[in-house]
């Protein structure tokens, strides 16, 4: 019994061990790779329909939205409805705030505003 | 004019690789080898007899698949063809490892494919498909 109880531990060794190492491979730093630009970035997709209205909000809240499109995922008979996702980025490329869906649009003032104190932030 | 690829249900590789996790996990557990063979074989006659001889796609097919709701993504066949290829390879060289006596290297074997498919279940990250992916680019 207690041995079993030990190949359940390295089973779960193995497992979370190949996941980790994924995880890693995954986050590496690619040659080509760039950091989000500092500002407000609009993630959109086909079929987003909430993201011209999440667009207008962040201008009409005084930021300029960076648009960054996402190809169309295949689905069979039908196609994916994208959601808006808004990414704060501060100067170091760490998303500091981000809202996506219904979210984004009613806090476009709260993105605008903290993208605001980052910059004033940085400039001071 | 080309013929446009074959592409299969993105649910049939993830539930072909979360059972032969989950056979290879129990394999090892209870120290039976002979559910790495029986995993080796369904593998076997699901790659070279088609989906009519997978078990565990007809499983899938006749269980879960009408539980579904909403359209299903569908992927390239070719890429979880060659990973279900590569993982025929690896277990029935592991029940020959077994077979001829090489216990702890067939578990051995046995594990990587355990690792490998549970990845794949998991986080649809699977690496015979992106060997499959870098060796026609």
């Amino acid at each position: 019994m207690e041995e079993a109880a030990l190949r359940v531990v390295v089973l779960a060794l193995i497992g979370g061990g190949a996941w980790l190492a994924v995880a890693w491979w995954q986050r590496r730093p690619l040659a080509g790779s760039v950091l989000l630009p500092a500002g407000v970035t609009l993630v959109t997709g086909p079929g987003c329909s909430m993201c011209g209205p999440v667009e207008q909000a962040l201008r009409r809240a005084g930021v300029e939205p960076r648009l960054s499109q996402v190809d169309a995922v295949e689905l069979s008979g039908s196609s994916i409805r994208s959601l808006p996702a808004a990414l704060v980025v501060d100067d170091r490329g760490t998303v500091v705030m981000r809202r996506s869906g219904r979210a984004a649009l009613d806090d476009a003032e709260a993105l605008a505003d903290r993208w605001r104190r980052i910059s004033a932030e940085t400039s001071a | 004019m080309t013929a446009p690829a074959a592409v299969v249900d993105v649910n049939v590789p993830r539930f072909n690789q979360a059972m032969v996790a989950v056979l290879l996990a129990v394999g090892f557990v209870v120290q039976w080898w002979p559910l790495v063979g029986l995993a080796a074989a369904i593998l076997a006659a699901t790659r070279f007899g088609g989906p009519r001889w997978g078990l565990f796609t007809r499983g899938y097919l006749r269980w879960i698949r009408p539980r579904l709701n909403g359209p299903i993504a569908t992927e390239e066949a070719n890429p979880p063809r060659f990973a279900q290829l590569l993982g025929t390879a690896f277990l029935a060289l592991a029940t020959g490892l077994f077979l001829t006596g090489w216990t702890a290297a067939g578990w051995g074997v046995a594990l990587i494919v355990f690792a490998l498919a549970l990845l794949a279940a998991t986080t649809r990250i699977c690496v015979g498909c992106l060997i499959y992916q870098r060796a026609v680019s």
